[in-house]
């Protein structure tokens, strides 16, 4: 009996009576002390039970609804590897491979089914490279294209606002109006095959490279747009990456990694190179000059570049290059003035008077006044694939504003055709000196005493 | 003391039974079990089917039954008789063995015509390929286990082995045979190669891989050079412009970019393929060694490699073509999930 009353006490110490399943303590034994345990062990078993079940039904319903995402990674994630929008061809789609599927431009063995095909390098469907205007990812990138239809507009329709023109990458390389023989321009795929081939730089390509591949990662790219086309823009995705990554960081997209403060391996935006440079950077205006949309979400915030992929950096990657022909920028603080060179009014001595070409909105705003630097995107003013009757690449639309057609003779000895470009943000264009590249243009000085100043 | 012997005994012969008689490759038991002497018990010639004794015709070397015959079952299990591999099965098999199992490609399943062989006595010849195999030319007639038509025994085409057209006859003596490894791969006796593919090397599973586990599976002979000894080559004999050495640079090419996806090339060293360093089952990899006696979970990039049935089944799967997963599935995910063995940065 004194273990029996041991026990009750145990009892009495440790449960609560309103838990209590048995009442009459002399009867009290080892068993029912265990019963007494379970019992509220189950009490709290039974909430941990419902609350896991609700979890999982989540995480069940989520599978159901998104169930590429359960274990996506770089592919998953791109626009290629997209279920809904991703890669399709008729040959391969009519076999039942899904949307999004390697098969649809990688055939392992050129031939399913009986079925055969030329076998091409990387195992496509089609070959890489034949010429500026004939290879592979113009299979689909094409408004007309054989395999896909894929509309891709040029970057100041994207991410300026421009009205609607040349829908498709292929277009902007090839279209007549991309050419010299109508003032257009196209970034020239030739050299940029020949600057990455055979392992150049350390950088990872192959001899014969996919020119499209030095910017763009076909296994990571992802589609980004403007409110135009596939809103809402998100500076998280990015279609680009660094071509000196190639190898070394192969999965890395070039302008989704940013953090305020821009921290180690979060300083892909434009903002962050504005500061490395100790400058700012102001969005240009999209669509109109009303103030109320800035580059390149349409949205009236961020102005500062936070939203904007470092296309500088991007950009110099190869433009800090002279191999094959490359035109190299110069961009840092002891470079072009709409770069981080201090922008500052012309004033030389003796050639002083320089005329100087007053700034517009957005940029003629109090940051400027006092005294920051604006440091350009190269995007700003040029597109990346192919301009329709420009050349060096000019963008048709600029800070909000139409760009007038190149004509005959072409710009560099035109300065009207100039004219119509730098005033889209500066005002008092001057022409007593003639035409504008007399004195303007990327890495062009003037002497003056005790140096030299960048006029451009 | 007695009783706890007795016991001791006992496990020891349980033991035995379970996992001692498994490791035995070479034929034993009754020879009834196998051979006939007049194919007459019953009333008429009888014959051992997947369907059990039926009404059938005598085979050769007295044997009650063709190569499926033995082979096969009406029940889901896939080691039975004691210690035969069941490739065919008229149920789904619970754990096919490493190289697949015919019933994926069977009126029983009638959806999954291209996801094998097509061997005769057990489906039609392909619909589409016909007696083409893709990659290679005509073989003259429909796919066979053995022999001139088919993988097994002396089907003509290694370099010094003359086709025998007849199954059985192509395998003689293999079942006999001491199959120990390790495993020289010899032309000219049967037993001595890897699942008596003539000339081929390579170390068989206890079990065939029924168990599925990455601690215990066959391993199965590669080479970066043009060897013929290599579980690829034997694809190659009918699939030839699959075969990095045997189609050569017009048809895969010699070094990235391939035109086709390589086999017999070793796993790269660098790049995501590094990461690939655990042997999974969904894309094996081959050993570049004879007889491998390594860690068989480890992968070695650089070293071990790329081989056919690091995507494919060799008899056939449930999935088309015989990938070793569901390349076609809706779910992206899953299509990609042999991929990304290798590819592991294209998840």
């Amino acid at each position: 009996m004194p273990d029996v009353i041991k026990r009750s006490e145990f009892m009495k110490k440790y449960l609560k009576n309103n838990r209590r399943l048995i009442h009459n303590f002399k009867f009290v034994s080892l068993r029912s002390i265990f019963y007494a345990l379970c019992s509220m062990l189950s009490a709290h078993v039974f909430k941990l039970l419902a609350l896991s079940s609700m979890l999982l039904a989540f995480l069940i319903l989520c599978w159901i609804l998104y169930p590429d995402k359960a274990n996506s990674g770089p592919y998953l994630n791109s626009a290629h590897g997209n279920s809904i929008y991703g890669v399709n061809r008729p040959r391969t789609s009519g076999f039942g491979y899904a949307v999004g599927n390697c098969v649809h431009c990688h055939e392992q063995h050129a031939s399913i089914a009986g079925q055969t095909i030329t076998p091409y390098g990387y195992e496509l469907f089609y070959d890489h490279w034949v010429e500026i205007c004939d290879l592979f990812c113009y299979r689909c990138h094409n408004q007309g294209g054989v395999e896909m239809q894929v509309n891709n507009y040029p970057y100041s329709v994207n991410f300026g606002g421009e009205p609607l023109f040349y829908e498709s990458i292929y277009k902007q390389f090839c279209d007549l109006n991309s050419t010299g023989s109508t003032c257009g321009s196209r970034h020239n795929l030739v050299p940029i095959r020949n600057l990455i081939d055979n392992n150049a730089f350390g950088w990872g390509y192959p001899a014969d490279p996919d020119p499209c591949s030095a910017c763009h990662n076909p296994h990571t790219v992802q589609r980004i747009g403007s409110k135009q086309y596939h809103a809402p823009y998100n500076p998280d995705k990015s279609p680009i990456s660094l071509p000196s990554e190639h190898a070394n960081n192969p999965t890395n997209l070039w302008g989704d990694d940013y953090q305020v403060g821009c921290p180690l391996g979060k300083k892909e935006r434009l903002i962050c190179y504005a500061s490395s440079v100790v400058g700012v950077y102001q969005s240009p205006y999209y669509g109109n000059t009303t103030g109320t949309m800035y580059e390149p979400s349409g949205n009236s915030t961020p102005t500062d570049g936070s939203d904007l992929p470092d296309y500088v950096s991007f950009c110099l990657d190869c433009h800090s290059k002279s191999e094959t022909g490359t035109k190299v920028i110069h961009w840092d603080t002891s470079g072009d003035k709409h770069g981080g060179k201090i922008s500052g009014d012309v004033d030389c001595g003796a050639l002083s008077g320089f005329e100087n070409g007053d700034l517009r909105a957005p940029y003629n705003d109090a940051l400027k006044e006092a005294g920051n630097n604006y440091v350009l995107s190269c995007t700003d003013c040029h597109e990346p694939h192919g301009a329709k009757n420009r050349t060096d690449l000019l963008r048709r639309f600029i800070n909000g504003e139409a760009v007038p057609a190149d004509t005959a003779p072409c710009m560099d000895s035109d300065v009207n055709d100039w004219i119509a470009i730098c005033e889209r943000c500066h005002t008092n264009i001057h022409v007593s000196f003639g035409n504008c590249t007399v004195c303007h243009g990327h890495n062009t000085s003037i002497g003056c005493p005790g140096g030299t100043t960048r006029t451009f | 003391m007695i009783k706890i012997v007795t016991k001791l005994v006992s496990l020891f012969a349980i033991c035995s039974l379970l996992y001692v008689l498994p490791l035995e490759a070479k034929v034993t038991g009754a020879c009834s079990n196998c051979h006939t002497m007049h194919s007459s018990q019953s009333s008429a010639p009888q014959e051992w089917t997947e369907k059990g004794w039926i009404p059938g015709t005598a085979n050769p070397a007295l044997l009650v039954a063709t190569c499926i015959g033995c082979h096969s079952s009406t029940t889901a299990g896939t080691i039975l008789y004691g210690n035969t591999p069941i490739v065919l099965n008229t149920l789904t098999p619970t754990a096919p063995l490493a190289g697949g199992n015919f019933y994926f490609i069977t009126p029983d399943n009638a959806t999954g015509h291209a996801n094998g062989h097509n061997i005769a006595g057990i489906d039609v010849a392909d619909v589409t390929l016909g007696f083409i195999p893709p990659g290679g030319t005509s073989l003259g007639s429909q796919l066979r286990c053995s022999g001139t038509y088919g993988c097994h025994g002396h089907n003509g085409r290694q370099s010094g082995d003359s086709a025998v057209e007849d199954e059985t006859q192509a395998i003689k003596g293999a079942h006999h045979g001491d199959d120990t490894p390790p495993l020289e791969g010899s032309l000219t006796d049967v037993a001595r190669n890897y699942r008596f593919l003539l000339g081929i090397k390579g170390t068989e599973d206890d079990d065939w891989e029924q168990d599925n586990t990455n601690t215990s599976h066959n391993e199965y002979k590669g080479s970066t050079s043009s060897a013929t000894d290599t579980i690829s080559y034997l694809c190659a004999e009918c699939h030839g412009k699959f075969h990095t050495w045997v189609g050569g640079p017009s048809e895969v090419g010699t070094a990235s970019p391939w035109l086709r996806h390589p086999t017999d090339i070793a796993l790269k060293l660098t790049g995501e393929y590094s990461a690939y360093t655990i042997y999974d089952m969904t894309a094996p990899v081959a050993r570049p060694e004879d007889n491998y006696t390594g860690d068989p979970t480890n992968v070695r990039p650089g070293t071990d490699i790329l081989m056919c049935l690091s995507c494919h089944r060799a008899h056939a799967s449930p999935f088309f073509k015989m990938v070793r997963w569901d390349y076609k599935s809706s779910n992206l995910s899953e299509a990609l999930s042999g991929c990304n063995v290798c590819h592991t940065s294209k998840n």
